[in-house]
């Protein structure tokens, strides 16, 4: 099969060349903003007289091939920015920056239409195996406690849920939260979660442009099954400066961006910080301590050495604490007695990344990029005591720290060649260095001054390595067909043992008509590390653990078939089936309540199946004031693992049936718009005793007599159907400084349960069933000010 | 007036964290015909029958035992005997069971049906002792000396067999109340490390199942590091090899995991453990074991 569809990549690629027009030229450079000269990423430009488009790059780079020299007229577009029409008499290749003025006037400084009118057919028709949008268009999803997630905004698609009802873990085709791949600037953030996953560390603001995949992967994209989420950051203005503020039920932030050297070095700094610490350490004087609080910092500079070289440096900071502190002194007997105590639990990214933008030739851009990141999870328990008599004290000491930590050091080289009008490859390769301490506990003792006990041990220590190497083309044989393949050869070492993997990608768009296109994927994709949740606080979290010769990485493969029906600019239809299957999946055993990290890890894990089918439907329509996104989901996943369930196949933990969501907005006026949100669907599998009895314990004569609890199999009964609505306001003014918004509104507004899930609990001389949901009715109010 | 409305927003952050709840009762799945069938190849037939209830009609004080159902055993096809009641839900039989034979199960209850369960009992091994060698080595830890007893059987591996065994040491007042165990068959009797002291502890007494996907070379040998002190008022070893079939050995684990599930976080936390049954209309378990043992004298 790889050497089939290498064969004939290869004789696509030698066709192509020898097919070459010697009268060809080639217009290339970067689509800006014309106000802040920032890049306009994925940007499309539209030759009229040939008919035909070409997109700009992650940077917002493009190259357009024409056959002959002559004069051209060119129409650039994006969503966010006014039209604009070049006129270009091209004699010999040319290299030239090109300007989109964004939606600016009067208020629109906080309003951007997500107008695709203008948009081309045919571009958007092609960007159709992903999901492309912009924080803009994000501002004006309801917001809960007013945090504008990213996230959460990808939940109107179809396919994509919430992990649990108002959390920000996603569950892509039936996946498991831990095979979405965030990559921020490129380089993969672990957790994504502030608050046990309850908003997300992505927001609208310190973001720029996000393309979601979840089927059809470039070869470029490895190391998870289910998704990809491509993140960029914002550069920074070169010409200008821009504030923004805001508040809401959470948490502050602030954002600002500008020049430190014009036209040459920028800046972008974003910061967050919830708030509710310092109010309960206010509200309660003489009491406890809580030291409870989340973060973000993301700052990034932009240097543009010159026309050729650019360099960016991207840092990115977040941290979840959750902990209590209690101190105490008094006087026992004439001795001075002196306690504290402290019990915290939190994570915490870390990422600093270099990278270097170099343009070989107009044709030819290599990007090198070297990158560290590291994810820590801890708890830890300290307690304190000191006794002191006239001169002498006696200090009592007691420290358990419980630790996972995972550090990554990344180096990277991809190169993208423009190797003609309807060819075009990527290619690249790259190694991480992971250091896992997969779980470790410190124990610390000290009596009557004396270290005692001061020792760590558990699962650490434990180092792999992930090397790739990827080649893909996007090939246009003719014009209405587009081939993207690509092949990505993954290599893992890990103790002595090493697995190799190679991954073919696959995607066929074909336009029938001007206004349907039919498109087909075949992925398989490799995952190194394997992602746990740990079951705190009757929330999930995650840990992260190395792939090994008993957890081998995690294999994936999809197909998809699907079509897309636009009519005409504003409405777009689409339906995709898919098949998925994962190998190598991970569970907790049958019996465990949690995953406990001591040195046999490994086995308390079991490694099985997934296998999962559905049908995605979609339906929008997008105008200058009036937005709809409605999509359906009907899927089916089932896990297979040989100890669990006997080994028959059981329905997947996110087996959700039937889902529907929807999102209607509607700017009324300059001042108002008004969007609703809704999401419905069925109810999620889970595990209920059918009958308990009393009995003999097989052939023990000492063990216990029941009572015991039969399930006729694993997730055998369903929860509760789930509906949320949630609706939004929005006001726009002019402030003291700037543009003002307030958003006003209800997450949850029929006040569903939602339940996320169940369990058989004692109530009386009988059991009950609870279901446990999380949010009810919920207001929704936050403040934004743009300091001009 | 500060911290009025920061207790205010603090009450609304904290409601809107809680985790919502709601509790609705159990839908009923009906009652099952449980049969407690695990019996010992060569002894009379003993068979417990009760009913399986759900979760909505939980009373543990009460074994809802079926008194008046009939029980037939066939030996293959031919009806072998009719198990008589003698209350609390007990049937005992007259004849015995043997060594590799299939049999069948069929009880009939005027509530519940008919439910049935066909099993094949297993053949005994022969099991081949060494002699105990007294202070045979140190505990590293400890520095305590300990016996080792070797013990071997023949592993048949043609077909895949499954196992429990286990040591005990009697006293003169045949006091069963040493006895070691260990996860790994192969190590039984070795002493467990606490982690957190470093010391060695006793695990607790039970019995350890595996299959003889373990066993490679077709002789099963087990050896057990016995501790020396604790040896010294003991006067006989024993050890003991049960040979179960797979439906027994999947009970068997499955009801262990229950058992320590319940002692660790409650039974109904958790991952749950799905307990096999080979009982067709019904639940529960019809499955023999084959107990073979040697003694050793100290």
């Amino acid at each position: 099969m790889v050497r089939i569809i290498l064969s004939c990549l290869f004789s696509l690629c030698c066709l192509s060349l020898i097919a070459q027009s010697k009268n060809e030229v080639v217009l290339s450079g970067f689509l800006l903003n014309s106000t802040t000269k920032e890049p306009v990423r994925f940007g499309n430009l539209f030759i009229l007289e040939t008919n035909e488009g070409v997109s700009a790059d992650e940077n917002g780079y493009f190259v357009a091939y024409f056959e002959d020299q002559d004069l051209y007229t060119l129409r650039l577009s994006s969503v966010g920015y006014e039209d604009a029409l070049y006129e270009v008499e091209l004699l010999a290749d040319t290299s030239v920056n090109l300007f989109l003025d964004p939606q600016n006037n009067d208020l629109d400084e906080l309003i951007v239409y997500s107008d695709r009118d203008s948009l081309d057919l045919n571009t958007q028709l092609q960007k159709a195996s992903r999901f492309e949008f912009v924080p803009q268009e994000i501002r004006k999803l309801p917001a809960l406690f007013g945090e504008q997630d990213i996230l959460k905004s990808a939940q109107i698609y179809p396919g994509i849920k919430p992990a649990y009802n108002g959390t920000s873990g996603l569950i892509i085709r039936n996946g498991l939260a831990s095979q979405n791949l965030f990559l921020l600037d490129n380089v993969p953030v672990y957790s994504t979660s502030h608050l046990f996953g309850i908003i997300s560390v992505f927001t609208a603001e310190n973001t720029d442009q996000i393309n979601l995949y979840t089927q059809g992967f470039p070869a470029r994209f490895g190391d998870r099954l289910s998704s990809v989420f491509d993140i960029r950051t914002k550069d920074g203005s070169k010409t200008d400066y821009s504030n923004d503020a805001g508040l809401s039920l959470f948490s502050g932030f602030f954002r600002s961006d500008g020049y430190i050297v014009k036209d040459k070095l920028t800046y972008s700094v974003y910061g967050r910080r919830s708030f509710w610490d310092i109010l309960l350490n206010n509200a309660v004087e003489g009491g406890p301590q809580f030291n409870a609080y989340f973060y973000d910092i993301l700052s990034k500079l932009s240097w543009t050495i010159n026309e050729k070289d650019r360099l960016y440096l991207t840092v990115f900071l977040n941290r979840d604490k959750f902990g209590i502190k209690q101190e105490g002194e008094g006087i026992i007997n004439d001795t001075l007695v002196t306690q504290s105590s402290e019990n915290s639990l939190g994570w915490n990214n870390g990422m600093l990344a270099l990278r270097w933008n170099r343009i070989i030739n107009s044709r030819l851009v290599s990007d090198l990029q070297l990158a560290f990141s590291t994810y820590n999870y801890s708890t830890k328990l300290e307690e304190k005591q000191t006794l002191t008599f006239g001169r002498t004290s006696t200090n009592d000491e007691l420290l358990i720290r419980y630790f996972s930590r995972t550090r990554d050091l990344r180096l990277m080289n991809d190169y993208s060649w423009f190797i003609k009008r309807n060819l075009r490859a990527r290619f690249g390769a790259g190694a991480t260095f992971h250091f896992y301490d997969p779980g470790a506990l410190r124990l610390n003792l000290v009596q009557n001054n004396t270290t005692n006990i001061d020792t760590t041990f558990g699962a650490f220590g434990l180092r792999s390595t992930a090397a790739y190497a990827y080649g893909e083309v996007e090939y246009n044989p003719i014009s209405n067909l587009k081939i993207s393949a690509g092949l990505r050869l993954n290599s893992y070492f890990v103790d002595n043992s090493n697995f190799t993997t190679i991954d073919p990608r696959l995607l066929l768009q074909y336009q029938v008509l001007p206004s349907l296109m039919l498109q087909g994927t075949f992925t398989k994709m490799t995952q190194n590390l394997h992602g746990v949740s740990v079951r705190l606080l009757d929330l999930p979290n995650e840990i992260w653990l190395p792939a090994t010769e008993l957890l081998p990485p995690e294999l994936g493969t999809q197909y998809s078939l699907g079509f897309r029906y636009k009519p005409n600019a504003k409405f777009t239809f689409g339906i995709d089936v898919y098949e998925k299957t994962v190998q190598n999946a991970i569970a907790l055993g049958e019996g465990e309540g949690f995953l406990d990290l001591d040195s046999d890890w490994e086995e308390e894990l079991e490694v099985g199946n997934l296998d999962a089918r559905g049908f995605e439907a979609i339906i929008q329509f997008n105008s200058k004031k009036v937005n709809f996104t409605s999509s359906y989901t009907l899927a089916k996943a089932e896990n297979q693992f040989n100890n669990i369930n006997l080994g028959n196949p059981f329905p997947s933990n996110n087996d959700q049936r039937h889902s529907v969501t929807g999102n209607f907005s509607i700017d009324i006026s300059k001042k108002w718009s008004v969007n609703l949100n809704g999401f419905w669907g069925t109810g999620l599998p889970t595990s209920i005793p059918d009958n308990y009895y009393l009995a003999s314990p097989g052939t023990d004569p000492d063990g216990q007599f029941g009572p015991y609890f039969y399930y006729s199999q694993r997730n055998n009964y369903r929860l509760d159907n789930q509906l949320r609505i949630d609706a939004s306001f929005t006001y726009r003014k002019w402030g003291l400084f700037g543009p003002v918004e307030w958003s006003f509104g209800a997450y949850n507004l029929t006040n569903s349960l939602n339940p996320f899930r169940g369990r058989v609990i004692p109530s009386g001389n009988s059991f009950v069933f609870q279901q446990q949901g999380l949010f009810g009715f919920l207001p929704i109010i936050s403040y934004r000010v743009k300091i001009l | 007036m500060k911290q009025f409305f920061s207790l205010i927003i603090i009450m609304c952050l904290v409601s809107a964290c809680l985790v919502k709840e709601t509790e609705v009762p159990i839908l009923s799945s009906g009652d099952r015909i449980m049969i407690d069938g695990v019996f010992e190849v060569g002894q009379p037939w003993d068979i417990y029958i009760q009913r399986a209830r759900t979760l909505s009609d939980f009373n543990t004080d009460d074994t809802a035992v079926i008194s008046d159902a009939t029980v037939n055993i066939y030996e293959g096809n031919n009806l072998l005997e009719t198990l008589s009641p003698i209350g609390s839900g007990r049937y005992l039989g007259t004849t015995s069971s043997k060594e590799n034979t299939e049999y069948t199960i069929e009880v009939i209850s005027k509530n519940l049906g008919t439910a049935t369960a066909t099993t094949f009992t297993p053949g005994r091994k022969v099991i081949v002792p060494s002699a105990p060698i007294r202070e045979a080595g140190r505990y590293s830890t400890t520095n305590e000396f300990y016996t080792l007893w070797s013990v071997g059987f023949s592993d048949p591996k043609e077909e895949q067999n499954y196992y429990t065994i286990r040591f005990r040491a009697f006293d003169e007042f045949e006091d069963l109340s040493l006895c070691w165990d260990s996860n790994d068959p192969f190590l039984a009797g070795l002493k467990e490390i606490d982690p957190f002291q470093g010391n060695e502890i006793l695990p607790i007494c039970g019995l350890v199942t595996f299959s003889d996907e373990l066993i490679t070379s077709g002789i099963a040998r087990i050896n057990a590091q016995l501790p020396e002190n604790e040896l010294a008022i003991k006067d006989t070893l024993l050890f003991e090899l049960y040979s179960l079939s797979e439906v027994l050995f999947d009970y068997n684990k499955a009801i262990q995991t229950q058992d320590n599930q319940n002692q660790d976080e409650g039974i109904l936390f958790g991952e749950p453990t799905t307990i096999p049954t080979n009982v067709e209309n019904g639940v529960g378990i019809f499955a023999a074991f084959l107990r073979s043992e040697v003694k050793e004298s100290l």
